[in-house]
């Protein structure tokens, strides 16, 4: 019997919704931690804590690389996957942190008003 | 004749010099190939160092998961990906390594200390030792499996050859241990750390950590 938990909930951070961000550009697409430092510019002591907080949260699945180690020289990496269950809860909260961060409108009235007074 | 000896002396004392400041030239350039050698190793090995000061800071059950799963084969990535390029090898992976010093604190406490994802059991998942004779007695009453016979298993650690494993003795073959052969293995709490398994056969327990995926 397998219990599949539901993912929790999370509050974004702008450097968070960053990294999720890389995981909604592709979600098949499994990620590596140096990978993700690259893509977002971010270093490893800002990527990891976050990774291990998404994967807390069950918003990211982790996987081992499929590479035969003699050849390559080196040991298989860890990579993460996004969930499906969190594609639509990330969607969600970004469009929340951007809104949060979004500029109020612009409205000429009040400048010009503003301005003769 | 005695401003001809001169010359001949002087002749001879430059050579002697010669030969002597090719010598000393050949010698620093060998120290310094020495010096620029060791020098490189330290550096090298540096990134690795900074790495395991850092998982020094996770408790056990997190080391085996981040700093050997993740962090070790992610720092080898990073080496073989700029090999042939000294400089960016060494900034590229002090950087990585510095950076997890840095954070390891942080991750440590964001981990989860249950069963991950990828299978692998943390120590807290691995059940205490039943006490003495505890599971020898459950095991009798499930007859009919008083012993477990283990043949044919070759190891580095604990096991070894032909022989019987009692009911409820609890088996940690540790390090690079290897199980390998034919034959079967029935126990309770195995716990094979980065072990390897192969050849024929069969391993059944409560509790088996570290096997490798396939």
């Amino acid at each position: 019997l397998v219990v599949v938990k539901p993912i929790e909930d999370l509050n974004l951070t702008p450097k968070m919704a960053e990294l999720i961000k890389v995981f909604l550009a592709d979600p098949d697409q499994p990620r590596y931690g140096f990978e993700i430092m690259r893509l977002t510019g971010q270093p490893s002591g800002t990527v990891y804590p976050a990774l291990a907080t998404f994967e807390k949260a069950r918003w990211l699945t982790v996987g081992r690389e499929d590479i035969d180690p003699r050849t390559e020289g080196r040991p298989p990496r860890r990579f993460y996957k996004i969930t499906g269950d969190a594609v639509p809860a990330a969607r969600i909260q970004l469009a929340a942190l951007s809104e949060h961060y979004r500029l109020p409108a612009v409205r000429p009235r009040a400048i010009l008003e503003g301005s003769t007074q | 004749v005695i401003s001809s000896v001169l010359v001949v002396l002087s002749i001879c004392g430059s050579l002697v010099l010669l030969i002597v400041g090719v010598f000393v030239s050949l010698v620093l350039l060998a120290v310094r190939d020495l010096i620029s050698e060791e020098l490189r190793g330290w550096l090298e090995r540096a990134p690795a160092a900074v790495l395991r000061l850092a998982a020094a800071r996770l408790s056990a059950d997190q080391r085996q998961a981040r700093y050997e799963d993740e962090w070790m084969p992610e720092l080898l990535f990073i080496l073989r990906k700029a090999e042939g390029r000294p400089i960016t090898r060494l900034i590229l992976s002090l950087r990585y390594s510095l950076g997890m010093l840095r954070s390891a604190g942080t991750v440590a406490r964001n981990l989860p200390r249950v069963r991950g994802a990828e299978g692998k059991p943390s120590q807290a998942d691995i059940p205490p030792d039943p006490p003495p004779g505890h599971l020898a007695r459950e095991m009798a009453a499930r007859q009919p499996a008083p012993s477990v016979t283990v043949t044919g298993f070759t190891g580095v650690a604990a096991l070894s050859g032909t022989g019987t494993l009692a009911a409820g003795a609890v088996l940690n073959i540790p390090g690079a241990a290897a199980l390998s052969g034919s034959g079967s293995l029935t126990a309770h709490g195995v716990v094979i750390s980065a072990a390897a398994l192969s050849g024929s056969g069969s391993l059944t327990a409560r509790s088996v950590a570290g096997i490798p995926a396939g």
